[in-house]
């Protein structure tokens, strides 16, 4: 119940109004929602549950699953050239010398896709307060773990697929040599020796794949938990001098 | 189509560099251009500041679409001597 006295009219003010049933597209529209939820409960309204409905719960969890998804659709292929860069088997900025700098610089390039959408997600952790604010939160986060780890689960096959099976031997000089009239012996020769050597650097991807969705998924619990506990101080404080 | 003539020249020859200068050092030219930006402190500097411009639009301002765009030019600069000298063999 509203902590006030209700309308004129005797109801009880919501003051969700419409945003309750926006369908999420976009992240920003789901911190709109959250934030309704939250300002709502800080101001000591009582939201009936259903009003997330299950519906709802799907389409916010469907947003974090779309971020994380394309993080992945972008980092499964890109992972091991910035791996085969710290490994010291493929170059950067045109060079094989191998500084720290590079190797730092190729790391971080390697993180920042994933990390740059879980720092997003972060933000919203400032919400992290009342009943139906954190449920969405929750469903949020879920949808994007989910997402995390399908992530995982793919990128671990593709990477031991490609160097145990696609990446064997017999068959890498077999189609290479297909292209033997078109491309000379010598390039040919030259791609044989780099697949070999630089095969590795997918075992290694697979290692690191594991790390970065490890910090993917725990960077907005972290922002959750800390946000939460600023948000309850909050709320706290504003109690005390009501 | 009608050509312009100036001084037994068409316009078009003066809109042409290979007018003014040899196509052996026009070439050189852009590779030396591209030998700067993409090799060495300067493509170093221009990738992360390029990374550095990507997560501060894409996660400080959560404009997510200029985010990636500066993630893919710090990608492009990062890797870009290794694809020319790849692909052109520069």
């Amino acid at each position: 119940m509203p902590k006030d006295t209700p309308d004129r009219t005797g109801h009880d003010v919501t003051p969700i109004g419409l945003h309750g049933s926006i369908k999420p597209k976009s992240f920003l529209d789901v911190v709109s929602i959250v934030q309704n939820y939250y300002l709502a409960e800080k101001d000591g309204y009582e939201l009936p549950d259903n009003l997330l409905t299950l519906k709802g719960k799907m389409l916010i969890s469907e947003v974090g699953l779309k971020g994380a998804a394309l993080s992945a659709l972008i980092s499964i292929p890109l992972t091991p050239f910035f791996v085969g860069v710290v490994e010291r088997f493929i170059p950067i900025f045109g060079s094989y010398d191998f500084s720290y700098f590079d190797q730092v610089f190729a790391v971080v390039l390697a993180l920042s896709f994933g990390m740059g959408y879980s720092l997003i997600v972060t933000h919203i952790g400032k919400f992290y307060a009342g009943r139906l604010a954190k449920r969405a939160i929750n469903w949020l986060v879920f949808g994007l773990m989910f997402a995390a780890s399908l992530k995982l689960v793919l990128a671990t096959i593709i990477y031991n697929g490609l160097y145990a099976t696609v990446l064997q031997e017999e068959r890498v000089g077999r189609s290479l040599l297909r292209l033997y009239p078109y491309v000379s012996y010598e390039t040919l020769d030259k791609a044989y020796r780099f697949i070999m050597t630089a095969k590795p650097v997918l075992l290694t991807s697979t290692s690191f794949v594991f790390l970065s969705t490890f910090l993917m998924v725990c960077a907005p619990w972290v922002g959750i938990v800390i946000g939460g506990r600023r948000a309850k101080r909050l709320i706290a404080r504003e109690k005390m001098y009501e | 189509m009608m050509t312009i003539y100036v001084a037994g020249r068409s316009l078009i020859d003066y809109l042409n560099p290979l007018t003014y200068m040899s196509a052996d050092k026009y070439t050189l030219i852009w590779q030396h251009i591209f030998a700067t930006v993409l090799e060495g402190f300067w493509a170093r500097f221009f990738a992360s500041s390029a990374l550095f411009l990507s997560f501060f639009v894409g996660v400080y301002r959560q404009q997510v679409v200029p985010g990636i765009v500066f993630f893919f030019v710090a990608l492009a600069i990062a890797y870009g001597s290794c694809i020319t000298k790849l692909a052109f063999g520069w």
